[in-house]
């Protein structure tokens, strides 16, 4: 088999092109003699003809048949073109393309080597990461770069240790690929490290970039600097950097506010250059320079704040930064809103609005007739604190929409949250005059935030002709009874359990669990209700008795261990779960129910079943444990590990360590390593 | 929004739409989903994504979902230079293949609110190459809600940003404080309801001859782009027209499709099958 000829330049409309393009794809690389025809396809000179031979032989069954040609291609020196497209059929063979690469890596050949490498970290397999950390010390400087390339795409405990390693060496090509890669990998050198790298012409950039993805509190001042450096790439890696921190830490931004602040007043260029960057097309860098402009304190900087509140993807970055330049910029917002499409002006509305402007709540009022900008304004009227929001929002409990009248009635909420007079505001808008419908929403909402005396329309409504009503009637019940304000328990909430409407048994059941474990459930109403859950746990539709089996071990109801026992080998995950949770709740889930219910198909279930693990002694529950951490889905993984820690067995801590080392996913990694930190390995 | 919370829903998502966020995506998935919570009476990430499992009326909230994860802001005559090479390029070379027929097609497969729909047909129009010609221009997406809107055809302020006062008044009509399409527009205009993930479907449509798919491919993953690129590639005419967004590309996606250098933009072309 030899090396396909190098391609040369497509000639005009390439006549043959869809001819060839069609034959590549009818090629079965199995067939040898269609394998070399393959190969020099590879080399065609149409990218298409390339791309689909390039498939055809990335899909061949066996890897080990076509490695040794594909490598000879990818490295030898035909054109770019024939190169790529073998290198992209190794990546295609994928996993067990992996062992075949390895030998290359030691060629005496640099590019073989190089080419190696870049199809390593495409693959992305750890079992790479010592082989190319190995590498890292390579005579060839190319070589050494496409090594720490390679391991920044690999990532694990090994390829980061590595390339903390090559950051501090002499050559400048490898360690800025070498921080590049950790950037990559989310892992940051100590602050002092990247203090040195910052005095680095070459390593500058970089080390902003990883000041972003440091932990350590000492990175904010530091990073703060980069705004004003002279470099527009250093700067624009520090904006960045500054997005990503303000994403990590949104509490605890203070040292990062000072810092740009004292850094615009040593160099006020910094200002302009973070205006220009709110218009780059990378997304971090113009949130990044977003925020700068909101902790420079330059409140002439809101009118370019509210111009790029445009953007949807920078609209929380602008809301964010508007509030921290304070009530200063209304006076330089007066006439802006007017010209920003509705999404955008509601967005800065709303920020003014919080900043106590209350000229601007009719303004949003207006704005809720504009379909576009409808659930932006009713939350802004919410988040305003000022009564007179109340009165726009609370018509919108009726609306015909469930959405609308839904989100006025979280706002509403919110709005009650301000103090005594709004929420008294809210009150008395929203409870109802007479003895005429009530809205579902209007329900929900006092169950949020009403008293004692609402218990009265909540009884009534849950004799209420509509099914929607009685629903949120019995929510209302189980939100004020969880609110502990108050002690009455009605009767027809009991009859709810009866209701001939599913959705209704359901939040009735909800709602008595909601009232037991907040204790409102005592003496005869305990029995009554334990007997009527004890009956919903039968009903023939799987979602209330999912919510009967939550609200028993809401209640503590033990007797119904056995009933519950059998829903959690039932066919419905989410009874399943439920049973099996509220068993945990009442510490009474059996290794062997938690045992079986680790191994349930549905991941929801397998996680309740290892939470619970983390509260049983014994091998078998340690043997859960570890095949959940073994488990095809992160999630499941990651309960595993939080269960284990959670446990403090300490006799795990080994195979902690050792799936720590090879896990892929950063969530599962993050937490086994919590976890062998509570483990104190 | 949690990583974790994050995570979990994005899944949830992918697994039913094959809608696929990036980490840096997160703030999208959190600000486009916070309102459904709020709706709800539902306080965190995670009890949604319990909601969307098991909650009474999942099947209804995952549909809510997707379209206000789907629902993009436009406006008409957006992205003018692509548009100059659709007018000045890609039209007059259709004009010239499809001569003999004298029928058009063209697809805005994620219309949203329609104005892109809008836009084409007012070019077509414009363009003086199609009169007489039997002409249709179809307008779908996955949200059922912004198809309403793009039916009325109406539209506020903010939707003309990119139009010129010539155009708007040749081509639009106030009406009350809204402006709406002229109706000898709207009438070579139909609009449906389409998931593209939904091959079966999407085999619906009649053959077209350029298709506009700007900004949606970035939302699935490869195998998910390959999928929808294969339905829609079937459903374009060979010579046919892909328009994607400029951040967009096929590059590592299909080979289908053959690149057209326009002289402002670059195209997608179906290769007419030429031996």
């Amino acid at each position: 088999m030899t090396a396909p000829a190098p391609g040369g330049a497509a000639p005009p409309g390439d006549p043959g092109e869809e001819a060839r393009y069609r034959a590549a794809r009818a090629l079965d690389p199995t067939q040898p003699s269609q394998l070399e025809e393959l190969l020099r396809h590879l080399a065609d000179p149409n990218w298409r003809v390339r791309t689909a031979a390039a498939e055809r032989i990335g899909s061949h069954p066996q890897p080990a048949a076509v490695l040794p040609a594909l490598l000879e291609v990818a490295t030898a020196g035909g054109s770019p073109g024939a190169r790529n497209a073998a290198s992209s059929a190794l990546i295609r063979l994928g996993g067990p393309a992996v062992g075949a690469l390895l030998p290359p890596l030691a060629s005496d050949r640099p590019e073989v080597r190089c080419a190696a490498a870049d199809v390593l970290g495409e693959i992305g397999d750890r079992r790479a990461a010592l082989a190319l950390g190995d590498l890292l010390a390579d005579p060839n400087a190319n070589v050494r770069v496409c090594a720490a390339e390679a391991l920044g795409k690999v990532g694990g405990a090994y390829a980061a240790e590595a390339l903390l390693g090559a950051a501090g060496a002499p050559d400048p090509s490898l360690r800025v690929a070498a921080l590049d890669a950790l950037e990559r990998l989310g892992v940051a050198p100590p602050v002092e490290r990247l203090r040195e790298l910052l005095e680095d012409r070459t390593a500058r950039r970089s080390a902003y970039r990883l000041l972003g993805v440091s932990a350590q509190p000492e990175a904010l001042a530091l990073l703060a600097r980069g705004i004003a450096d002279m470099s527009r790439g250093a700067r624009e890696a520090a904006y960045g950097a500054v997005a990503r921190q303000a994403a990590a830490r949104p509490d605890d931004l203070a040292p990062l506010a000072a810092g740009v602040r004292d850094a615009c007043a040593q160099a006020p260029s910094a200002i302009t250059w973070a205006n220009e960057a709110v218009a780059a097309t990378d997304p971090l860098v113009a949130s990044g320079a977003v925020r700068v402009l909101g902790f420079s304190g330059h409140v002439e900087s809101a009118l370019r704040l509210a111009a790029a509140a445009e953007e949807e993807a920078l609209r929380p970055a602008v809301r964010a930064a508007l509030d921290a330049l304070g009530p200063g910029i209304a006076a330089v917002l007066r006439d802006a809103p007017a010209r920003l499409s509705p999404p955008a002006r509601i967005a800065v509305l709303a920020v003014l609005a919080r900043l106590g402007e209350r000229s601007v709540i009719p303004e949003i009022a207006a704005a809720l007739q504009e379909p576009s900008a409808r659930s932006a304004a009713i939350e802004a009227l919410g988040r305003s604190g000022d009564a007179a929001a109340v009165a726009p929002l609370a018509p919108l409990l009726d609306n015909v929409e469930p959405e609308v009248a839904g989100l006025a009635a979280a706002a509403l909420c919110e709005l009650a949250q301000a103090g005594p007079d709004v929420r008294a505001a809210v009150l008395s808008w929203c409870r109802p005059a007479g003895e005429g419908r009530t809205p579902a929403a209007q329900l929900r909402l006092l169950g949020q935030v009403g008293d004692a005396v609402d218990v009265a329309l909540v009884r009534r409504s849950l004799r209420d002709p509509r099914p929607a009503t009685r629903t949120a009637a019995a929510q209302a019940f189980g939100a004020l009874a969880a609110r502990g304000v108050s002690a009455e328990f009605p009767p027809e909430i009991l009859d709810a359990l009866d209701d001939p409407q599913p959705t209704v048994r359901a939040a009735a059941a909800s709602a008595l669990g909601l009232a037991g474990a907040a204790g409102v459930l005592a003496g005869r109403h305990r029995e009554d209700v334990a007997g009527a859950l004890g009956a919903a746990m039968r009903d023939e539709v799987p979602w209330v008795r999912a919510a009967a089996a939550g609200a028993v071990g809401a209640c503590g109801i033990e007797r119904f261990a056995p009933d519950l026992a059998t829903l959690v080998g039932g066919a419905e995950a989410d009874v399943a779960a439920s049973a099996l949770q509220a068993l945990a709740r009442m510490g009474m889930a059996t290794l062997a129910l938690v045992v079986a219910a680790a191994a349930h198909p549905d991941p929801e279930v397998a996680k309740v079943a290892l939470a619970a693990a983390s509260a049983l002694p014994g091998p078998r529950a340690s043997g859960a444990l570890l095949e959940g951490l073994c488990h095809a889905r992160w999630d499941v993984r990651r309960v595993a590990a939080r269960a284990i820690g959670e446990r403090r067995d300490t006799e795990l801590a080994g195979a902690l360590r050792d799936l720590a080392d090879v896990e892929e996913d950063p969530l599962v990694a993050e937490a086994l390593n919590e976890s062998l930190r509570a483990l104190g390995a | 929004m949690s990583p974790v919370e994050f995570r979990l829903l994005r899944d949830l998502i992918h697994e039913h739409a094959g809608l696929c966020f990036r980490e840096d995506m997160q703030y999208l998935l959190e600000h486009r989903l916070a309102p459904r919570l709020r709706a709800l009476g539902i306080d965190t990430y995670v009890a949604y994504h319990h909601y969307l499992r098991f909650g009474a009326l999942r099947t209804a909230e995952l549909e809510a979902a997707t379209e206000a994860l789907t629902t993009n802001e436009t406006y008409f005559f957006r992205d003018p230079e692509q548009l100059r090479s659709f007018s000045e390029e890609i039209l007059p070379a259709l004009a010239g293949a499809r001569g003999s027929e004298r029928r058009l097609r063209v697809w805005s497969a994620a219309c949203s609110t329609g104005e892109e729909a809008y836009t084409a047909a007012i070019l077509l129009r414009s363009s003086g190459l199609f009169s007489g010609w039997d002409v249709r221009v179809f307008g779908s997406d996955i949200a059922r809600r912004v198809l309403a809107v793009a039916r009325s055809g109406c539209y506020g302020h903010h939707a003309f940003r990119g139009v010129g006062a010539e155009a708007m008044i040749r081509w639009f009509r106030p009406e009350g404080d809204r402006w709406a399409v002229e109706d000898s527009i709207r009438e070579t205009v139909s609009f449906g309801h389409l998931n593209l993930l939904d091959s079966a479907a999407v085999e619906q449509v009649e053959p077209v001859d350029c298709i506009f798919c700007r900004n949606v491919l970035i939302y699935f993953d490869i195998p998910t782009r390959r999928r929808v690129l294969a339905s829609i590639h079937r459903r374009l005419r060979p010579g046919g027209y892909l328009l994607l967004g400029h951040s967009e590309s096929l590059l590592h996606v299909t080979a289908d499709f053959e690149m057209a250098q326009l002289k402002g933009d670059l195209a997608y072309r179906k290769p007419e099958a030429r031996p």
